[in-house]
């Protein structure tokens, strides 16, 4: 970054921070500009890193694929063309209503592709966390097999507090899993809580040192 | 209390470490270690390495530490790494992170060179697609096509070898967005058929380690911490490297505010208490 740039995000730091002493002009503004440069950049970023190089260039002729032969240039180029059209198919409804059907064509192909590709995914992520879950108790080391019965423990009772098909309250039994089930979902609420936070501290950390070695360093080597 | 006196008091605390010099030991972390050890085992020189920089601003103020630490011991270890994203905001640090990496080595006499060293790829839309294209491809060159400057990969020294997804020994992502990590995990079938490590931030720490017990991820480094405890592990490994003080600073910072936030519930607590007797 430069200098002036290091300024502007000072700036812009110190602005957004001031909301914590109350609303006011200065955060309503760099809030807006936050919003614009955001909303700005990811169109031009996928135009400018995706859209023209990969799609437009070669099919205007501003560039080449990079194909063996000439008829593997000309089958991508098809293809480029034909992924552009069907992609110009989820605009058509805001132009001519009796058109419309051309976007079911679009939504269609994209919700075929993305359910294949959800299902292979679903298989590949959790056959292997079904197999991890299955473990002994008695195991190699004692420590280990402390460990694997914990897990073993929580997995259950977890499980437990998410069975609805019985009544939980009807007997003392079903009442005790009830109370181990949600004190185990309270330690993960907690875990998930506690690095939350933690998480949020890191955030301010990182501007701290930014405003103190860079924006403060800025300042002074421009004043001096 | 206001909630204004407790701003201020955060803020304070977690400056307190950046103005005054007070130090403290970092800890042992587990899974700074794991994930060390088990990337000095697994890339050996001129070990093609694909590195994922998931992140933006948003998180970088974890994901950024951590991507310098690994990327140093990467290039440290000799392998051939190449960088890429999903993720349209990282595009800033794709380009960063290899050449303040890149500065810091050859300030130590360690010459890194882009095209023989290192490869941007740049942004690649669509995960799913481009990582099921990549276990699917006999031809990586082809698919990979051109780096972010434009150049084919087939004109550069580290990738004009590449065949398919054996060629790639490891495989390493940082990330802070929720469902990223996922995509890695279902279409490069890690723990299988890739070697797969993570940068998570805190908040998706507890996420991440469901896949670590079930062996889909190698190593894990976890938020600020597991970077800090990282660039511990190296300077060890590595006694002439110029340690980065600041990452000490940031972490008693972080032990301040967490020491404070402790402080505030067992406050609130007996306030409570009391008001309620």
């Amino acid at each position: 970054m430069n200098g002036i740039d290091i300024l502007v995000a000072g700036f812009g730091t110190l602005a957004v921070y001031t909301y914590l002493i109350g609303e006011n002009r200065f955060y309503r503004f760099f809030e807006h500009l936050f919003i614009g440069v955001a909303a700005g950049y990811l169109p031009y970023f996928l135009i400018s890193n995706f859209l023209w190089p990969k799609a437009l260039a070669p099919l205007l002729g501003f560039d080449i694929l990079l194909a063996e032969s000439y008829e593997e240039n000309q089958a991508r180029k098809i293809l480029v063309a034909l992924s552009l059209v069907i992609g110009l198919f989820f605009y058509v409804e805001y132009f001519s209503k009796r058109l419309a059907w051309a976007t079911k064509i679009a939504l269609t192909i994209v919700l075929a592709s993305s359910a294949g590709l959800a299902i292979k995914g679903a298989f590949n992520e959790l056959i292997p966390q079904l197999n991890s879950s299955l473990k002994p108790i008695i195991s190699e080391t004692l420590k280990e097999s402390f460990s694997n019965f914990v897990f073993l423990t929580s997995l259950f009772f977890a499980f437990a507090y998410f069975i609805f098909s019985f009544n939980t309250e009807r007997t003392r039994f079903s009442k005790f899993i009830l109370v181990v089930s949600k004190a185990f979902l309270m330690i993960c609420f907690g875990a998930f809580f506690g690095s939350t936070v933690s998480a949020r501290l890191s955030i301010l950390i990182e501007r701290i040192d930014f405003l103190k070695n860079q924006w403060l360093e800025t300042i002074r080597s421009m004043i001096f | 209390m206001s909630p204004k006196a407790i701003y201020l008091g955060l803020f304070i605390v977690l400056s307190a470490p950046f103005f005054v010099d007070m130090p403290i030991e970092i800890p042992r972390n587990f899974s700074a270690e794991g994930f060390f050890q088990e990337l000095e085992k697994t890339v050996k020189p001129k070990s093609v390495v694909m590195v994922g920089l998931d992140y933006g601003p948003g998180t970088s103020a974890e994901n950024y530490p951590q991507s310098l630490v690994v990327t140093e011991h990467l290039f440290r270890l000799g392998a051939k790494v190449i960088f890429f994203t999903f993720s349209p905001q990282a595009k800033a640090y794709l380009e960063n992170v290899p050449k303040v990496v890149q500065e810091k080595l050859k300030r130590e006499g360690i010459n890194v060179e882009y095209g023989r060293d290192f490869i941007i790829l740049g942004f690649r839309p669509a995960p799913a697609m481009f990582l099921q294209g990549v276990m699917k491809t006999d031809d990586l060159v082809k698919f990979f096509e051109r780096d972010m400057f434009g150049t084919p990969l087939k004109d550069l020294a580290l990738s004009k070898d590449l065949t398919n997804h054996s060629s790639i020994a490891v495989w390493v992502q940082f990330t802070g967005l929720v469902g990223m990590v996922q995509n890695y995990i279902q279409f490069l079938e890690t723990g299988s058929k890739t070697v797969f490590f993570h940068g998570c931030t805190s908040i998706t720490v507890p996420e991440a380690h469901i896949y670590t017990d079930s062996g889909q991820i190698r190593g894990l480094i976890e938020g600020l911490p597991g970077s800090v405890a990282y660039e511990a592990l190296l300077s060890e490994r590595f006694p002439v490297r110029e340690k980065n003080k600041n990452t000490v600073i940031q972490f008693s910072s972080l032990s301040f505010g967490q020491a404070f936030i402790f402080l505030l519930i067992v406050m609130g607590n007996i306030i409570r208490r009391r008001k309620i007797e």
